[in-house]
């Protein structure tokens, strides 16, 4: 899964370094994101693959598959009390509703937001191992 | 029919209908708000019928989001091919957003893709639609599912 996020961000990252592909990246990402270059962050004067809010969910999310692993309690209690996972939405929600934001607070909002999210996938796969180990035990 | 399988039929269509209307399908660029709120719909339509459990059921989630995705992106296929055959131009409704908030066009939009481009970036929705309504699966599932009480 880890290995998908860094794909994933490799094509957000791409448009400025590989430069006659650029475009084709920036279409294959279009359809998730506007990319409004003012609402981007540029590298070498060129705008990423995807906006502030969506690199930093993007971001936020491959941090997150890469570090719960490490944090096995902090990853018990929150798989616990799911519900904490939308209370993490609310600072995004709350910057996207007003006018006022800024670069940085649109990219913190959205690493705070995927972070805990990336939690999810990691315990519905361990669900499906344990079911698998359950079920090879059994027979 | 299954039950997951009803759940991500609803929740699919629904939102995958959404996506491909002109102007309502505009919120997706919202962080990709109606790919994931398919997910979301089809995993409370799941978990509402459940008995309270004690582990929220992240695999029933994740199945009814990848499924929802599947039969969403399909929707949004169907619906977008319908509306550009009644005249509907997307390229054009978003040249004019961006107009209307004073903003710069970003490269690769308002240009006319071949048919063959087309067809590939139908298939990159549907499998941008899974992945996503498969992150709403998880969500969703996280928020609704209904906890066992503790036994005492």
């Amino acid at each position: 899964m880890f290995l998908g996020c860094v794909c994933w961000l490799a094509l957000v990252f791409a448009p400025p370094f590989a430069a006659p592909y650029g475009e084709v990246v920036r279409w294959l990402l279009n359809t998730v994101c506007h990319q409004i270059p003012s609402r981007s962050f540029h590298l070498f004067g060129e705008p990423l693959g995807a906006c502030h809010r969506c690199t930093g969910l993007y971001v936020g999310f491959a941090l997150g598959v890469l570090v719960w692993p490490w944090l096995p309690r902090l990853a018990a209690r929150l798989a616990a009390k799911p519900r904490w996972v939308g209370v993490f939405l609310l600072p995004l929600a709350i910057d996207w509703a007003i006018v006022v934001n800024t670069p940085e607070s649109r990219f913190v909002t959205g690493l705070v937001a995927a972070f805990p999210v990336a939690l999810l996938p990691l315990v519905a796969f361990t669900q499906r191992t344990n079911t698998i180990h359950t079920r090879n035990n059994k027979e | 029919m299954n039950d997951k399988l009803k759940a991500a039929l609803i929740g699919g269509v629904t939102f995958g209908i959404a996506s491909g209307l002109p102007y309502i399908g505009a919120v997706n660029i919202a962080c990709c708000a109606l790919y994931i709120g398919g997910g979301v719909l089809a995993a409370y339509l799941v978990t509402k019928d459940l008995p309270p459990q004690a582990r929220a059921p992240y695999r029933d989630g994740a199945v009814v989001g990848v499924l929802a995705g599947l039969f969403g992106g399909i929707a949004n296929v169907i619906t977008s091919l319908i509306a550009r055959a009644l005249g509907y131009d997307p390229a054009a409704e978003m040249a004019a957003m961006f107009q209307q908030f004073d903003l710069a066009m970003p490269e690769g939009i308002g240009v006319d893709p071949s048919s063959g481009m087309q067809l590939i970036g139908f298939v990159i929705n549907i499998v941008m639609y899974v992945i996503f309504a498969t992150i709403g699966g998880l969500v969703g599932v996280a928020i609704f599912h209904k906890k066992e009480a503790p036994s005492d």
